[in-house]
């Protein structure tokens, strides 16, 4: 199973975190980052500064998306043995975690809000749990595919 | 898209560059500006501003915005133990 973030996204804790970094934590720009900033007239440190809470906030956002593959894995035990989770992308473009099962040597293919993910795991709503479930059992059933 | 929750560099028209100075943000002479975007609407981009005081929202209406750029492909993938 792989999992992934694509895009970068950062919270305001990682943002001001990154604000108020002493110049030995951040991160030394590759050459092609440098040219980056100066070609925006952006300052190295700024950008520096940027990269840093991206870095910060993309390991968080990889826990998310690590911590909901498993969840989805003990769910799918349950209901569908045999079939396997292939990847689990968190897509912050659209905010939906896009996941590909291997069933009957099929790829399997659906989306998922993360926000929903977010009531699951922060408010642990049953509602969520349900709705989730439910999303499961219509992939299942219907074999929507990539 | 979103471009909410994201650090980008905002290119300003002359107008635009005119009201951040009028906001007292301090801006590069020429340039893009870094800004970290908490929010957008129809309205324009809502961006934090650091103030003696404490940190401010402001708002760039689109109008001053010429264009928007920040990084699009980084990804970063795990492989997990079944």
């Amino acid at each position: 199973m792989e999992i992934s973030v694509e895009g970068v996204r950062t919270s305001i804790a990682d943002w001001k975190a990154a604000q108020s970094a002493s110049p030995e934590e951040l991160p030394t720009l590759s050459p092609p980052q440098q040219e980056t900033a100066r070609r925006l007239h952006v300052s190295e440190e700024d950008y520096a500064r940027s990269a840093l809470a991206g870095r910060r906030s993309r390991q968080k956002l990889l826990q998310k998306t690590e911590r909901f593959a498993r969840w989805l894995q003990g769910l799918l035990r349950g209901k569908a043995a045999g079939t396997e989770i292939k990847t689990v992308v968190l897509n912050t473009w659209d905010g939906k975690f896009e996941i590909t099962l291997h069933r009957d040597r099929s790829p399997v293919f659906f989306r998922v809000d993360e926000d929903l993910v977010d009531s699951l795991f922060e408010g642990g709503l049953r509602d969520a749990e349900q709705r989730l479930s439910h999303v499961l059992d219509l992939v299942l059933s219907t074999g929507v595919t990539a | 898209m979103t471009v909410a929750q994201r650090t980008v560099a905002v290119i300003l028209n002359d107008d635009g560059r005119s009201v951040l100075q009028l906001a007292e943000c301090s801006i590069p002479e020429s340039g893009a500006v870094l800004m970290y975007v908490q929010d957008v609407d129809d309205l324009g981009l809502w961006v934090r501003v650091r103030r003696a005081d404490a940190e401010h929202i402001l708002l760039v209406r689109w109008e001053y915005v010429l264009t928007l750029d920040f990084p699009a492909e980084e990804a970063e993938a795990v492989g997990l133990r079944p």
